[in-house]
């Protein structure tokens, strides 16, 4: 039997799949630690092909212990950064074929995932690189736009930069046709995840 | 104080007639209205919630519009406290010498602009270039009328009135300029790719960032900003130094009142729930984060105070959503440019005239309105549109702004049909009057002001007998039982 919680939970994942894929979207699913890499690899295969090329990641500290620089590698990454405030990231994000980044929360009913930057996490790599993939926890699935902004102002006050992504970039600027990828990435995907159990300690390597 | 709008002074029938023959312009207009319209109708739909956001974001919008000054100092209070700069500029004149001090104070020589309505208000981008600096509009619409040296022509869709073949040769002659290859083909997703590999030159290069701001919160003194393209993304992110330029009729008091407005503009412009980016800036990079060094913020009044108080104080809640242009059917047939300012379609009409004091715009309320209302039915925050209009039309005739000869023709007619006799001796006049253009039955033409009336359309004849005279002949024989 499901338990309460996990099924509205489930609700929650179906509603952002629906909007999340109405805006192009790419969505993927790890319910468990040991699909990781073979979901990752998927999602990089949908996303950029076989091509190869840079990778800027950070991802959030309930999954921070997984080994994704060799994973990265595996799929294809001929060099892998993780972010830090160093003043290269910038000419590294610029040059990245994608950027990984973790995430806030996100909302089911209109298909944002929120990230919010400081010291370790910045917004570049979900900006520069023409595709981007966000890690979203299902446990921080929101229904509402309005759910999510209001666990914002927290004790520590403001952050400086959140954002909320909702799709690709687009635009319609040139008669009218809708063309995704003008300044921020064209390919977007998003691996909802479940609770972590335990990896082998091989795939951890 | 009454603010300043730059003005194309050109009159309103030549306006008017350039769009009217501007079949490209007409073409994407058209079909971009129309999905706009349909796609608003869409979101809406099986989604409640956001009706009642909407009505609550109204109320947000008329609580903030009634504590203008006292939010003001809050917000200014609260931006400071987080490690920015605050600014007031009453007039146009004001903001744009305040901008430019402190770029020329960075010594910035490249800034890159995400869209902001209020900056081409101010027509920021000259005075900057007058100083010496290079601006870039980094909106791929904007982008386009900027290399044309034009101005937007529909606030979603700047450059509605360019096709691809233009923009194209456009690009081409940039390329050069910027020692990049030209745009592969011109369709528009070749020029887009070309558009982002150019522009990007651009962002990584530049020392100053300037937005506008879709909304500011006083409580946690956030500018917001919402786009598509994520190009106000870069803006915020990569400069050293950003400057939001926000009009006052931006500020809402609460991060709550910011939760019910969020969507409104994307659900009722372009119907979508959410745009692809929304961009919450709330201060300068923390010690090792990301974003600008230096964050300002310079709130610009320019005329928008002067409607407080007043009949019109509705329409400083409009959050330039779009969706009263793409309903109305002068905007749609005219376009933009025929309003002869930055503001365009209904709310164009009213604010235009509004802001300048009459300076700018006084012709819109008489001539760009059919009094169809439909402006009134779309407008999510719920502004008397219509309303205005025909306030604005009074106060003219008030002011004495409207033209000789239509006074004269209103006068005539007004005096005529004010008492049942003279009603009646009108109609006896048009009968005899007639004569003169009635072909096959039809009444054709007449003098005066009517005249435009006729250029395009036929009018059956005035009746050989009128309803009245009839019932005067026919009652009591019959004619009803
Ligand atoms: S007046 Fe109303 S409908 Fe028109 S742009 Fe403003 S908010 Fe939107």
């Amino acid at each position: 039997m499901t338990k309460p919680w996990a099924a509205s939970q489930e609700r929650l994942v179906q509603m952002f799949e629906v909007h999340w894929r109405e805006h192009g979207g790419e969505l993927f699913r790890v319910r468990e630690e040991q699909s990781w890499p073979h979901v990752l690899n998927q999602a990089w295969t949908t996303l950029l092909g076989d091509q190869g090329g840079s990778v800027v990641y950070w991802v959030n500290a309930d999954v921070a212990h997984l080994n994704w620089e060799n994973w990265l590698r595996r799929c294809g990454a001929q060099a892998v950064y993780g972010w830090d405030a160093a003043d290269d990231m910038r000419s590294r994000c610029a040059q990245a074929v994608l950027g990984l980044t973790g995430s806030q929360w996100a909302v089911a009913e209109t298909g944002s995932v929120a990230l919010i930057a400081d010291a370790d996490r910045g917004l570049l790599p979900s900006v520069m690189p023409p595709a981007h993939i966000m890690l979203v926890s299902t446990q921080h699935l929101v229904e509402t736009v309005q759910e999510g902004l209001q666990q914002i102002p927290g004790s520590h006050g403001m952050p400086p930069l959140i954002k909320l992504v909702t799709g690709p970039s687009m635009t319609a600027d040139i008669e009218g046709t809708l063309v995704v990828g003008v300044h921020g990435p064209g390919r977007v995907a998003v691996i909802l995840y479940d609770t972590v159990g335990t990896l082998g300690a091989d795939e951890l390597r | 104080m009454a603010g300043h709008l730059p003005a194309d002074i050109r009159p309103w029938n030549v306006r008017r007639d350039n769009g009217l023959t501007n079949a490209i312009m007409r073409e994407t207009l058209a079909s971009g209205t129309r999905r706009f319209s349909e796609g608003k109708r869409q979101v809406f739909q099986g989604y409640e919630s956001q009706e009642a956001a909407r009505q609550a974001g109204v109320q947000a919008k008329r609580r903030a519009v009634a504590h203008l000054d006292e939010l003001l100092e809050r917000a200014q209070a609260t931006i400071q406290a987080q490690g920015g700069t605050t600014h007031v500029a009453a007039t146009a004149g004001e903001a744009r010498a305040i901008v430019r001090e402190i770029a020329q104070n960075a010594g910035v020589r490249l800034v890159v602009k995400s869209k902001s309505m209020l900056t081409e208000e101010l027509e920021l981008n000259k005075e900057l270039a007058a100083s010496g600096m290079r601006v870039i509009e980094t909106d791929l619409g904007e982008y386009i009328i900027q290399l044309a040296r034009e101005t937007p022509s529909h606030i979603l869709a700047p450059a509605a009135h360019k096709n691809r073949a233009q923009i194209r040769a456009l690009f081409e002659v940039d390329a050069q300029q910027a020692h990049l290859p030209p745009p592969a083909d011109d369709d528009a997703r070749s020029l887009t790719q070309f558009a982002r590999a150019r522009l990007r030159q651009e962002f990584l290069a530049a020392d100053m960032g300037i937005t506008g701001g879709n909304f500011c919160v006083v409580e946690t003194g956030t500018v917001a900003l919402i786009t598509n393209e994520g190009n106000a993304d870069w803006v915020t992110s990569v400069p050293r130094l950003l400057v939001c330029v926000v009009g006052i009729e931006k500020l809402v008091e609460t991060w709550e009142d910011l939760t019910h407005l969020i969507q409104q503009p994307a659900m009722n412009g372009i119907g979508q729930r959410l745009s692809s980016y929304t961009t919450l800036i709330s201060g300068p990079r923390s010690q090792f984060g990301e974003g600008p060094e230096e964050f300002h913020v310079v709130f610009v009044d320019n005329g928008r105070r002067s409607l407080v108080g007043t009949p019109y104080e509705d329409v400083l809640s409009c959050i330039r959503c779009g969706a009263c242009l793409n309903v109305c059917p002068v905007f749609r047939q005219v376009g933009g440019h025929a309003y002869g300012s930055v503001y365009s379609g209904p709310i164009g009409v009213v604010e235009t005239p509004l802001l300048t004091d009459f300076e700018v715009g006084a012709e819109l309320p008489s001539v760009a309105c059919t009094v169809c209302h439909a402006c009134g039915e779309a407008c999510p925050m719920d502004i008397d549109l219509p309303g205005h209009i025909l306030r604005l039309r009074q106060e003219k005739v008030r002011r004495h702004l409207t033209a000789r000869s239509a006074n004269w023709s209103y006068g005539m007619w007004s005096g005529a049909w004010a008492t049942p006799a003279g009603y009646r001796r009108s109609l006896r006049l048009a009968r005899l009057a007639q004569k003169i253009y009635l072909r096959r039955g039809w009444l054709r033409n007449a003098p005066g002001l009517a005249h435009g009336w006729f250029i395009t359309r036929d009018m059956p004849k005035v009746a050989d007998i009128t309803f009245h005279e009839w019932w005067a002949q026919n009652r009591g024989t019959g004619a009803h039982d």
